[in-house]
């Protein structure tokens, strides 16, 4: 039985890994990308990292490195949704946090939010630990907890009760906000204006009123969405439908 | 009475014809329409604003013309009066085609002015717009730049005028894409009428602030709006009741400008010996002191005024080259700034506290800002001259500063503003391309679940582990033990008294109770109360009796006979305690 596992494991094994084929052109296309970036010719090499985006692959410094492409071909919106995804994977990366920052300062919109929420005070960790790190931290603690308690269950040490109360602090923190996270990933969608200019209506149809104007670059919640059309919130108070073209999901 | 009489010198005075505004006298004629079929007719206004005057009608030969009167208006603004007398004609075309209202003479005393050619379309196509006005031509739009071939950082003004000359709806406004420039809408938007061809049209004009941010070619694209254009419902006529009741359609228009495109030039190399400002524009630059004469210790505002058009609110503060035996002290900018359909002008004001800290008198060098002016197309370069400064000792020990050597001066903290703008660069390293998967909902549950699930199963063992402390269990054990020990005996008697505690213990066993002796009939009796049968119950008693009688009757085992006693003792005692 346990042999049998065991060469099921060694067969799907590699099937979750990049084929060593991808790897080596995905590594061609990032160098001819970076050759591009070097000499100004920022449009080839958007084309070949978008490939190498296409590919699959999810790293947040390479998302940087489309961020800075898309901003240096003057692509604000582009620019700032790859920023955006990079920062959930790196989201104390200086140099990302530098241009993000920078990137943001070009929009046009001001938005009538605070800039520093108490809920990014509160929850403070949640916005500078990246989601991997935090369903880590959250592995560890509960298994740092689950162990204190079979230690005190075997060899009856007294003293670990307050050892595992204390681990037990931490665990359950990172463990709701890991869940809260992968249900945020699930149902809660920020996204990024992409066009220059783009008008947020009050329904479908290019006929309808338009609401409000935003701005290339500008950061939007999706509220619900159809084949054609996203619903989004910008502030407290503005709502309407856009076009899906015009907005990239982070 | 006193209002009353007021209000007549008022009368008195407006019908005495009094007209300051006599020197600005404006002649224009207009038309109700510039499309109209044959047979039909159109009217003629000319105005004369300041005065009456006379209308020369000879020069119109492709219409007769007849006169449908005078009218005649007064205004008084803002304690202005000002005088119009309009000349009403109808108009019947003589033919087809092209017509056209020549330029009018009209004299007002006694000088002659003259309005604008009228060009009238008379055709049997019914038209098909409003009032006889071609569809191209009651609303439209139009994008302009007052220059075309900018220099990097020279701001440009982008304006958009819109024009109606029929009634219109819900117009909305969406500016032009403004790639490679930053922008600035100004504020104040124009509103105006203006004749064109004869006809009066309302514009609005808006205005937008471009700095080109690179050089070479760029596109402004189109402005769009979207209006709805009112018109009277087709059939039935109209009726008072269609204006009161609005009885009207709207029907939607999409109007656009045509792309602009930019050349942005790039600024020429600057001279080596100068600094450049990053201002692109015209300026002038004012400094000056507020006292020339100080004491050690004293204070004296050094205010650097910068103006003129262009990036002002880009203006850093200038380089001051101060004399060691000075400390500064640089307030914040005091901008000035406004922006209009001229573009961004104002004043950028500069103040620096300086104390000296050394008696003597200074020389300071001149105050240089270098700007690159786009009139003359040249970095120019601001240059003004600082009075000598003179510091005597001050009064009283405590308002003088320690007297500080260059090499000693503390250092003054100062705000570190960007002087330019730019992104770091890209992450080159291979690694940037190693993908990072993220684990997945149901892994991470599973790994919280592992941990707690391996507890779990510790505490299930621990509890189906634990041992037995019910009387039946302690019973067994201790005839389990007392067989061990009888199989063990060395005499007769450890093993005959062995053997009557493991029965005996068997007994309370399947009693569910403790004990430590028993005769063969409580046995006996013990065993049926807990539903054994007679045979069983016999059986044990009988065995017990034997034991005890072999035990207290001295005798001595026969060899067989202690293991056959073994075996059935055994056998009893795995049966009552199984």
């Amino acid at each position: 039985m346990k042999k049998g596992v065991l060469i099921l494991v060694m067969i799907l094994w590699p099937l979750t890994l990049p084929p060593a084929g991808q790897a080596q052109e995905n590594a061609h296309r990032f160098i001819a990308a970076m050759k591009a970036y070097k000499s100004q010719d920022f449009g080839t090499a958007i084309k070949e990292m978008e490939q190498i985006a296409q590919s699959g692959v999810r790293n947040g410094a390479f998302f940087y490195n489309l961020g800075n492409a898309y901003l240096k071909d003057h692509q604000l919106g582009r620019a700032i949704l790859w920023y955006e995804r990079a920062l959930k994977l790196l989201p104390n990366d200086p140099d990302l946090r530098f241009n993000a920052d920078y990137a943001r300062s070009l929009t046009r919109d001001a938005t009538d939010e605070k800039t520093v929420s108490p809920w990014r005070v509160f929850f403070f960790w949640k916005y500078r630990l990246s989601q991997s790190t935090i369903v880590l931290l959250a592995v560890i603690f509960n298994l740092l907890f689950w162990s204190m308690l079979l230690v005190r269950r075997i060899f009856h040490r007294r003293g670990v009760r307050y050892a595992a109360i204390a681990v037990a602090v931490p665990a359950v923190i990172f463990m709701v906000t890991a869940l809260f996270n992968y249900y945020e990933k699930a149902y809660i969608h920020h996204g990024i204006v992409l066009m220059e200019q783009v008008s947020i209506r009050s329904g479908l149809d290019q006929t309808s009123t338009e609401l409000f104007v935003l701005h290339a670059g500008t950061k939007i919640r999706v509220v619900k969405q159809n084949n054609t059309h996203l619903q989004i919130r910008f502030g407290k108070d503005k709502i309407g439908w856009v076009e899906k073209e015009a907005v990239g999901l982070i | 009475m006193r209002n009353q009489l007021i209000l007549w010198v008022c009368c008195l005075w407006i019908l005495s014809g009094w007209t300051p505004a006599q020197a600005a006298v404006a002649v224009t004629a207009q038309v109700d329409r510039t499309f109209v079929s044959p047979g039909q007719s159109l009217q003629m206004q000319v105005k004369v604003s300041g005065d009456s005057g006379e209308v020369d009608l000879s020069p119109i030969v492709d219409f007769k013309v007849r006169s449908l009167g005078t009218s005649s208006s007064v205004q008084i603004v803002n304690g202005r009066m000002s005088k119009e007398v309009s000349y009403n004609y109808l108009l019947i075309p003589r033919g087809k085609g092209k017509l056209t209202i020549p330029p009018l003479t009209v004299t007002v005393a006694g000088q002659s002015h003259r309005t604008e050619a009228i060009t009238i379309t008379v055709s049997d196509t019914p038209p098909a717009g409003r009032q006889g006005v071609a569809p191209d031509k009651e609303v439209w739009v139009t994008g302009e730049l007052s220059e075309k071939n900018p220099y990097t950082g020279q701001q440009i003004t982008y304006t958009f005028r819109f024009y109606r000359g029929v009634p219109i709806d819900d117009a909305k406004f969406q500016p032009p894409g403004f790639k490679g420039f930053s922008t600035q809408e100004v504020e104040d938007r124009h509103s105006y009428r203006k004749i064109i061809n004869g006809r009066e049209y309302a514009v609005t004009e808006v205005y937008f602030i471009l700095t080109p941010l690179e050089e070479g070619e760029w596109t402004v694209d189109p402005a769009v709006v979207n209006v709805g254009v009112l018109r009277r419902r087709r059939g039935g006529g109209r009726s008072p009741f269609d204006d009161f009741f609005n009885r009207s359609v709207v029907e939607p228009r999409v109007l656009q400008t045509k792309p602009i495109s930019v050349t942005v030039r790039p600024l020429p190399p600057l001279p080596p010996d100068r600094a450049f400002s990053g201002l692109v524009g015209r300026f002038t630059m004012t400094a000056e002191t507020e006292s020339t004469h100080l004491a050690v210790g004293d204070s004296a505002t050094l205010t650097i005024e910068l103006q003129g058009k262009g990036n002002i609110a880009d203006a850093q503060h200038p380089d001051l080259a101060l004399p060691a035996a000075f400390k500064s002290y640089a307030d914040n900018p005091e901008p000035e700034v406004v922006a209009d359909r001229n573009g961004v002008s104002g004043k950028m004001v500069f103040r620096t506290a300086l104390v000296p800290v050394e008696p003597g008198r200074y020389v300071l060098d001149p105050v240089r800002v270098t700007y690159f002016d786009v009139d003359k197309e040249a970095y120019h370069t601001l240059k003004v001259q600082l009075p000598p400064l003179t510091v005597v000792p001050g009064a009283s020990p405590d308002s003088q500063p320690l007297t500080v050597t260059p090499g000693t001066l503390p250092l003054l903290k100062k705000r570190v503003d960007f002087t330019g703008r730019d992104i770091l660069p890209p992450k080159e390293g291979l690694a940037a391309i190693q993908p990072h998967k993220p684990m997945g909902w149901p892994l991470f549950l599973v790994l919280l679940a592992a941990p707690a699930s391996i507890y779990g199963m510790v505490v299930i063992t621990q509890r189906v582990r634990r041992p037995d402390t019910s009387a039946a269990a302690v019973m067994k054990g201790r005839a389990r033990q007392a067989l061990k020990r009888a199989a063990s005996a060395r005499t007769d008697e450890a093993f005959l008294s062995s053997l009557y505690q493991a029965l005996t213990a068997g007994i309370f066993s399947a009693a569910g109770r403790s004990g430590e002796a028993l005769t063969w009939k409580e046995a006996e009796s013990v065993l049926l109360e807990n539903q054994y049968s007679e045979e069983d119950a016999a059986a044990a008693a009988k065995l017990l009796a034997e034991i005890e009688s072999t035990k207290f009757g001295g005798q001595t085992l026969p060899d067989g006979r202690r293991k056959t006693l073994l075996d059935e003792t055994r056998t009893m005692t795995r049966k009552l305690a199984p």
